[in-house]
């Protein structure tokens, strides 16, 4: 093939006809001048092929191919076109080599011996290319035909398992290890009782051995455990005498009673039986046959001949016969679950009461098999121990009783205790509602009122302020503990002044009693001798009371003393206006104005100045206009009582008077005052 | 419908066909297989007779004892309390048949009321000549005592009747 393709010479022959002779026997280009390699005589083309022989004869016909065009060329060497049909074939050649028809008809019939020999040569190589599809190959092959691979895989696979399992183990492991649980269950749906045969040697012990085991695990926990749940637990359990191992197995498998069977004891006769219904019913007449039988063998084996040892219990699997016996019959009970103790004794309380009524008269001792002389009363006996196993008609075992002295003496202890108990917890709840209430009361939730009750009185102490406030405690009080006398000790305590306050009450007083007279009083507040002192100008005489009663009003005023400057002259007076006004007061003419006049007219040698003053209120064009007109107004006044204006001169200042500043009142700064000139 | 149950025992020596008469009775079968009981195998068959005393039907259920060898006694506790016995011999071996009347004794001495029959057993193994002068020479003309039968468990030659027989008898 390489041969053909890289060949720079080609030829007409096609590639297909090449294969077609290289496949076929004895088909050869007529003509061919050199039969190099001989014809396969009869054997086939794939075992011509098999052999290097065939790689050999087909580079051969190649290079015949070759030598015949050469000769052709050179046959005919006037034949110009034979040089331009070399490419021309060359192509045609790659077209044909490209052409997957043309190649798989070539290839075809030659394919498995190619394959095969490749393989024979070199298996190396041949193993990555197929193992890049053989995934592939074995996917369609198992889709195609499922029947025909499994057949074929079948006997690789156990032994490819083995094989596994021995160098790999934990790998097979893990691969089936999901599968176990679902073909387990499968394998118990196909077929039950090979699984339980296959598993019943482990199982039986291993249960048992777990349940063993853990029942001891519980048994010692409750027995470690000295809670006070456990305690009672345990106490209780030990009065009925059952352990606590014993406890939890009952509580684990409910005891029932399937069957109960009267059985005539000689003869293992069944005298009477009762089933519980739904259940599969027991053969009576065997079971009582080979209980009798077994009870007989065990009475025969026993090792002391003086008295009769009785079988009592049988256990099977998870089933227990329990039998009481007595002298003629026996009661033999097939019982499911751990029998409580009250069982035994229900068992020989039916079994008394059988042969207390029907034991006369031979019934039990000779009977014969014959049912019909069995009195319905047996059954019905029976049956309550089906239905109710553990339920005593007479219990004959008696409890221990209380100790009833203790427990009436803890109720005689019980009782007065409680009720002090009730009474002091009542007493607690009203003074809680009392204290909430004072608490919820603005004015008395500042003072510390304390409530407490003695017998049938509410006592309220502390203290308040005001007689007031003591007797809203005390409403308050009752509204929420009506029942209840009142004893109100609350103390009603002044409480200290506070000395700004009392001053500044002092001072605003002061100051309107200074105004009212005309004159500028002020105030200091004296605390260590709750003293108020006043100091200022003279105010008339009986004004002196009027002041000091009310500055005594003030709460934390004792006393007042007044300092005032003596009597005062006539032109230290200061006549006020109101503002914006130059309007003279009517007592401010006859309490300063007229003494004036008398001063003066007294020394007429005085002159006087009149000064205008005015408040920071007004604009200043205005006060300044004010001032000097309050001077004037005043002189004018002057000069009608009778005084020469000469002697009288006039001024005005916005500015305040002398003594007085800014902060003071603004009436203070609406006056007019007086200056001796001479 | 009144069923009657009655206790009965097979009594005799050690392979006679005790388990085998009642394996014909009971299962309608016969094995050639021998299998010593041990202790007690007890079976049941109802028993349908015709109406005596209002009864319908007779509940037979057999005690098969473990059978008695020169080492060993029958437990005398497991004849207690049954109303008839089958005593079984086998007519090949003559001691079975000499201790019948050790197996009467017993049966007897705890159940004095009691009814008795008596097997000799395995006749298929007898011409009719040796059954003809076995049944001539056994005689046990006392009470309560019924055969001796010539039973076969193999070919079921009177086993049906020595069971019925036994059972009217315990319930006159």
């Amino acid at each position: 093939m390489s041969t053909v393709t890289e060949s720079p010479q080609g030829n007409d022959f096609a590639l297909g006809e090449l294969f077609q002779f290289l496949t076929e026997k004895d088909v050869r280009p007529q003509g061919h001048p050199v039969a190099a390699a001989p014809a396969p005589a009869h054997n086939g083309v794939k075992s011509a092929l098999a052999t290097d022989e065939a790689g050999e004869r087909l580079r051969q016909l190649l290079l015949d191919l070759l030598d015949i065009e050469a000769q052709k060329a050179k046959a005919n060497p006037e034949n110009s076109e034979g040089e331009q049909v070399w490419p021309l074939r060359l192509r045609q050649l790659e077209r044909q080599c490209r052409d997957p028809r043309v190649m798989g008809q070539v290839i075809f019939p030659i394919f498995a011996v190619l394959l095969q020999k490749k393989i024979a040569q070199s298996p190396e190589e041949i193993i990555p290319a197929l193992a890049l599809i053989i995934d592939r190959v074995i996917e369609t092959r198992s889709l195609s035909d499922r029947t025909a691979l499994s057949k074929v895989l079948a006997t690789v696979i156990p032994g490819a398992i083995s094989k596994q399992l021995g160098e790999a183990p934990n790998e097979v492991i893990q691969a089936i290890a999901p599968a176990m649980g679902k073909a387990i269950t499968e394998q118990v749906r196909l077929d039950r009782d090979a699984m339980v045969d296959a598993l019943y040697p482990v199982i039986g012990n291993t249960i048992s051995k777990y349940m063993g085991e853990v029942v001891s695990q519980i048994n010692d926990r409750v027995e470690q455990t000295f809670s006070l749940k456990g305690i009672v637990r345990r106490l209780s359990l030990r009065w009925q005498g059952i352990s606590d191992a014993e406890q939890i197995l009952r509580d684990a498998i409910p005891f029932r009673v399937q069957a109960v069977f009267l059985i005539h004891k000689n003869s293992g006769l069944v005298i009477a039986d009762v089933q519980q219904s739904g259940a599969q019913a027991l053969e009576a007449d065997m079971l009582a046959g080979m209980l009798t039988a077994i009870r007989s063998f065990a009475a025969e084996c026993s090792t002391d001949p003086r008295h009769q040892s009785e079988l009592t219990k049988i256990d099977y699997e998870d089933f227990q016969i329990i039998m009481e016996v007595a002298g003629y019959c026996y009661i033999a009970a097939v019982t499911q679950g751990d029998p409580p103790g009250n069982f035994s004794i229900k068992l020989r309380q039916t079994l008394s009461s059988i042969i207390l009524n029907h034991g006369y008269g031979g019934l039990l001792e000779q009977f014969d098999g014959d049912t019909r002389r069995v009195p319905d009363s047996i059954p019905q006996l029976l049956r309550e121990l089906l239905v109710a196993p553990t339920v005593l008609e007479k219990p004959k075992v008696r409890r221990r009783p209380l100790p009833v002295g203790l427990l009436i003496l803890l109720i005689l202890l019980g009782i007065p205790l409680g009720w002090v108990y009730y009474r002091h917890w009542q007493k607690q709840q009203v003074i809680l509602a009392v204290d909430e209430a004072i608490a919820t009361t603005p004015t008395l939730a500042l003072y510390g009122i304390r409530p407490r009750i003695q017998g049938e009185t509410l006592i309220l102490t502390g203290k308040v302020p005001s007689p007031d406030l003591r007797e809203e405690a005390g409403t308050v009080a009752l509204e929420v503990a009506p029942k209840f006398v009142l004893d109100n000790q609350l103390l009603t305590v002044v409480a200290p002044p506070d000395p700004e306050a009392i001053a500044a009450e002092a001072q605003r007083l002061t100051q309107s009693f200074g105004q009212m007279l005309g004159t500028m009083l002020t105030s200091r507040y004296d605390l260590p001798h709750q003293q108020l002192i006043v100091e200022g100008g003279a105010i008339a005489p009986e004004q002196i009371t009027p002041l000091t009663e009310s500055l005594r009003q003030i709460p934390g005023v004792q006393s007042v003393i007044l300092t005032l400057n003596g009597d005062p002259s006539p032109t230290a007076q200061r006549l006020y206006f109101n503002p914006n006004s130059t309007v003279i007061a009517p007592q401010e003419q006859t309490q300063k104005l007229e003494p004036l006049v008398a001063y003066l007219q007294a020394n007429p040698n005085i002159r006087l100045q009149i000064i205008g003053h005015t408040d920071t209120s007004g604009t200043e064009k205005i006060n300044q206009r004010l001032a000097p007109e309050r001077a004037e107004v005043v002189k004018a006044a002057l000069v009608q009582l009778g005084i020469n204006g000469d002697r009288l001169a006039i001024a005005g200042t916005i500015a305040p008077p002398p003594q007085v500043t800014e902060s003071d009142a603004l009436w203070l700064s609406r006056c007019v005052r007086f200056q001796v000139l001479n | 419908m009144v069923t009657v149950s009655k206790k009965i025992c097979m009594v005799g020596d050690f392979g006679v066909g005790k388990t085998s008469l009642i394996r014909r009775f009971v299962d309608r079968e016969f094995s050639d297989r021998y299998l010593s009981t041990v202790g007690v195998k007890i079976s049941r068959k109802v028993v349908p007779l015709p109406p005596i005393d209002d009864i319908d039907e007779l509940k037979l259920l057999i005690w098969d004892l473990e059978g008695q060898t020169k080492f060993k006694a029958i437990t005398p506790t497991y004849l207690q309390g049954s109303s008839g016995v089958l005593v079984v011999a086998d007519v090949t071996r003559s001691e079975t048949i000499s201790h019948i009347e050790d197996h009467l004794q017993l049966f007897f001495g705890v159940n004095p009321q009691g009814w008795v029959a008596i097997a000799l057993n395995k006749t298929d193994l007898l011409d009719s000549d040796e059954q003809t002068y076995l049944q001539n020479s056994l005689q046990f003309n006392r009470p309560h005592i019924l055969g001796p039968y010539l039973t076969s468990a193999k070919s079921g030659d009177n086993v049906d009747q020595i069971f019925t027989t036994l059972a009217k008898k315990m319930l006159d």
